[in-house]
């Protein structure tokens, strides 16, 4: 069936159209002739460093914990496994501030975890570093588990088999057998998490609050700075945009390279 | 170092009992029909399937004993297996492969079996024989004191199967564990092995040499058995000798040498045949039996033979006890193996 | 299963239109310092107007002119402070005003019961606190800042929150030890709140003006009723002066 057909071009233009144009228009309006000042102020590198410093210690808490987790769910059959599994999901598709609130609730200083933290350790998490990677995570994660569980289960077991009756023990089977079949994955999933922590505001401005040089994170000035100086915004968006697109093509680059 | 074999495996739907045992340097083939339970008796030796009640031993290690509560991970086990999907692994090199568990240096069992231009090919790259081979080479270099092999032939093109049969058959002379392999064709079953296990529905239903299980076979599959026409003749190039009587065979072989002859490669004519097969002599019908949808001819000639015949051809030849017949063979229908 | 989802649609756009009774809207954009004061301007005037939906927007006066300078349509624009209110009006021409509605002072606020016991603004510097303060192109922000500057105090990583109802909210809510809102911001508030000395507190201003966006008249005099005595009165329960 290889005729065009003009109805479905057209709906797929427009469709591209209204994914590109907002791209093009920042890109357009973006005032590079202070490009070079905007990005030398302070305020501009503390929020890249900041983001920077929270995305990728976010990205690494989530491929940390998130790896064994993904492997449970990949391999294992236990019961609650598919509440436990919507669970880890759920961030994925919960509104961020939500998310926010939630972490409040939980980590805040009369959170259920935050409040004995803050009695017994004198340990407060809102405001602080932590809490902004504690928010970048707390939504990244799911897309690390759910590429990564995908790989693992994908996997045919008989690689594994065939490793065991070599003599070759649980771990080198997982290092030198597992990992390297399932690192498209693995990259893939690690991209979209970093991507999603790199870009989390609605969590962190609610629960690691504006703080700058600490919590102030590239969205969080965009936001602030476009109500301050517009161009500045536009600039940093403009980088954050870049970014991306780095990410993005960084991580089709490896998939195709396997 | 021997192999000792006593498991019960249970799933639903499903039971398999097998009891048996492997001498050092043996070859033992489990035949059967598919769905016997062979693969899985394979894995039970593995500890890749759990084992309802029994004990393995390989050596002197018990790695498996449900009475004793011992019951050994794959990997402590010593028992290596070349699976029927081979599952070389596609991210590292035929060399890397074989290196990945060897104990000691992997260049022999590269050169040993053939794999030396191929080391730096990736699995994806290779035929069928040749990831066959690279597969026996992995499992070889890990030294295991068991080797297992699941159908090795199955998942090659019948060409492939006759030349890595015999190159099989080379290897396994070589390895000095017990051998246990698994097939569903009795030509492996015939060739390859010193004796066989017979498995049919879970159950072991003959045990013994070629010549023990098939003088009386006692289930059809084992009948299927005693249908391959095996013969020890004298290799001289270009044909082998067999009680006297020349054969053309395809491939050259010297020395003390074995043929095998399908029975459905047999082709019976009521007058000598003209054209190409090379292979003709006479002979005179001993016995008719239904073999399937088919018959299975036993002619005493110049070289006792059966074919297998449809019973529409059997019809068109007239062929009846004690009937004349010309047996024709073609040189490319004989296998043979150095003895 | 089609009739139902067509009257659950049904339902839904009378909603919709019934919210308000009204057939003219009137769109106001209101500091969130504002919030329950345009909430009974808005049950009053919707009283004497009773064809008149009035429909309030509110947040941080920087977020609105930014709106509104980005082409969002308000009737009204009630800021905290004139310099939000002067970015509108460089672009957009008011019918009426800018004129002062009300002014406001700043009052430090901490949890109940004071527990890190603070005595005033200079307690902010202490790092053992978690401080909370309006962004600083929000009106509280800046007034705030002003106002630490003159004390010469400096507050220690504090975060920089959208509007003063967040900061409020945070340390309402515990999150944060101490925040600097507005006086009318207390109200029935779980905070307490302590007093900052004359000379240092600032006197916010709060300009309100009325723009042509389809409904000049009823723009105007809605600026005429908050200016008025009800409005004042209105205004000095919620903790303003005029």
């Amino acid at each position: 069936m290889n005729r065009r057909s003009p109805l479905v071009w057209a709906v797929a233009w427009v469709g591209i159209s209204f994914l590109a144009l907002p791209l093009v228009a920042l890109v357009a309006r973006v005032p590079w002739a202070r490009l070079a000042e905007i990005l030398a102020s302070s305020a501009a590198r503390s929020a890249l460093w900041v983001s920077l410093q929270v995305s990728v210690t976010a990205l690494v808490v989530s491929v940390v914990l998130g790896t064994p987790l993904a492997w449970v769910f990949a391999r294992r059959d236990f019961r609650g496994r598919s509440l436990l599994r919507t669970l880890a999901l759920l961030p994925m598709v919960l509104p961020p501030v939500v998310a926010g609130v939630a972490l409040l609730l939980a980590f805040g200083r009369r959170g259920i975890l935050g409040q004995h933290l803050e009695a017994l350790a004198g340990v407060i998490i809102p405001f602080t570093r932590t809490a902004a990677v504690l928010a970048a995570g707390f939504v990244a994660m799911p897309f690390f588990v759910s590429s990564a569980e995908a790989g693992f289960a994908s996997l045919a077991r008989g690689y594994e088999e065939a490793a065991a009756t070599l003599g070759v023990g649980r771990w080198r089977r997982f290092r030198r057998v597992v990992l390297p079949m399932v690192a498209p994955n693995l990259a893939a999933g690690a991209a979209m998490a970093w991507a999603r922590a790199l870009g989390e505001f609605g969590a962190t401005i609610t629960f690691a609050g504006n703080v700058p040089g600490v919590t102030q994170t590239m969205p969080l000035a965009v936001y602030l700075q476009l109500e301050q100086d517009p161009e500045a915004a536009f600039v940093l968006a403009v980088v954050l945009l870049a970014i991306s697109v780095m990410v993005l093509a960084g991580a089709r680059a490896f998939g195709r390279s396997r | 170092m021997s192999l000792s074999v006593d498991v019960a495996v249970r799933r639903p739907g499903f039971d398999l009992e097998a009891t048996f045992e492997v001498a050092s340097g043996q070859v033992v083939a489990v035949a059967g029909p598919n769905g016997a339970g062979k693969t899985t008796l394979l894995r039970a030796i593995t500890g890749l399937e759990r084992v309802e009640r029994g004990r393995v031993v390989v050596g002197d290690i018990t790695v498996f004993d449900s009475s004793a509560g011992i019951d050994l991970e794959t990997e402590r086990r010593g028992v290596g297996m070349v699976f029927q999907g081979y599952w070389l692994f596609p991210h590292m090199t035929v060399a890397e492969n074989v290196a990945f568990a060897a104990r000691g240096p992997a260049g022999r069992w590269i050169e040993g079996l053939g794999l030396g231009d191929l080391a730096d090919r990736y699995p994806s790259e290779l035929s069928g024989g040749e990831a066959q081979r690279a597969a026996l080479a992995r499992a070889l270099a890990a030294a295991p004191r068991a080797l297992l092999l699941d159908e090795p032939l199955a998942a090659l093109d019948v060409e492939t199967r006759r030349q890595v049969r015999s190159e099989l058959a080379r290897h396994l002379a070589a390895v000095d564990v017990p051998v246990v392999l698994v097939t569903h064709d009795p030509l492996d079953a015939a060739l390859l092995a010193d004796w066989m296990l017979i498995l049919e529905n879970g159950r072991v239903t003959h045990s013994g040499t070629l010549t023990e299980v098939t003088r009386r076979p006692r289930t059809p599959w084992a009948a299927r058995l005693a249908g391959v026409n095996l013969y020890r003749g004298e290799g001289i190039g270009k044909g082998i000798v067999i009680e006297g009587v020349m054969l053309a065979v395809p491939e050259p072989v010297d020395g003390p040498a074995l043929a095998a002859i399908a029975p459905s490669a047999v082709a019976l004519h009521e007058e000598r045949p003209a054209g190409s097969p090379r292979n003709v002599w006479r002979g005179e019908v001993v016995g008719i039996e239904p073999a399937g949808s088919r018959l299975r001819v036993s002619v005493r000639g110049d070289l006792d033979i059966v074919a297998e015949v449809t019973t529409e051809a059997a019809e068109t030849l007239r062929l009846r006890e004690s009937a004349e017949v010309w047996v024709a063979v073609k040189a490319s229908e004989i296998e043979t193996y150095p003895a | 299963m089609r009739t139902g989802f067509v009257a659950v649609a049904a339902l839904f756009v009378v909603a919709c239109e019934a919210s308000g009774g009204g057939e003219r809207t009137l769109t106001a954009f209101a500091a969130s310092s504002l919030t329950e004061v345009f909430a009974t301007v808005e049950l009053e005037f919707e009283a004497d107007h009773p064809d008149v939906d009035v429909v309030v927007n509110l947040a941080g006066s920087s977020t609105l002119a930014t709106q509104l300078l980005a082409g969002a349509e308000a009737d009204v624009f009630a800021s905290a402070d004139t310099i939000q209110m002067d970015r509108v009006t460089e672009e957009l021409v008011p019918i009426v005003g800018p004129q002062v509605m009300a002014t406001n002072s700043l009052v430090l606020v901490v949890e109940e019961g004071n527990p890190a016991q603070i005595g005033g603004v200079e307690d902010l510097a202490r790092d053992d606190l978690v401080v909370v303060l309006g962004a600083p192109e929000v009106p509280v922000g800046r007034y705030a800042s002003e106002l630490l500057e003159e004390a010469g105090v400096e507050a220690v990583e504090a975060s920089y929150e959208a509007n003063v109802r967040t900061v409020l909210s945070k340390v309402e809510l515990g999150e944060a030890d101490a925040g600097i809102v507005y006086r009318s911001d207390v109200g029935s508030a779980d905070v307490d709140a302590i007093e900052i000395a004359r000379q240092l507190n600032v006197t916010a201003t709060y300009p309100i003006a009325a723009f042509d966006a389809g409904e000049p008249d009823l723009a105007a005099s809605f600026v005429d009723f908050v200016m008025s005595a009800e409005g004042e009165s209105i205004l000095a329960e919620a903790g303003f002066t005029r």
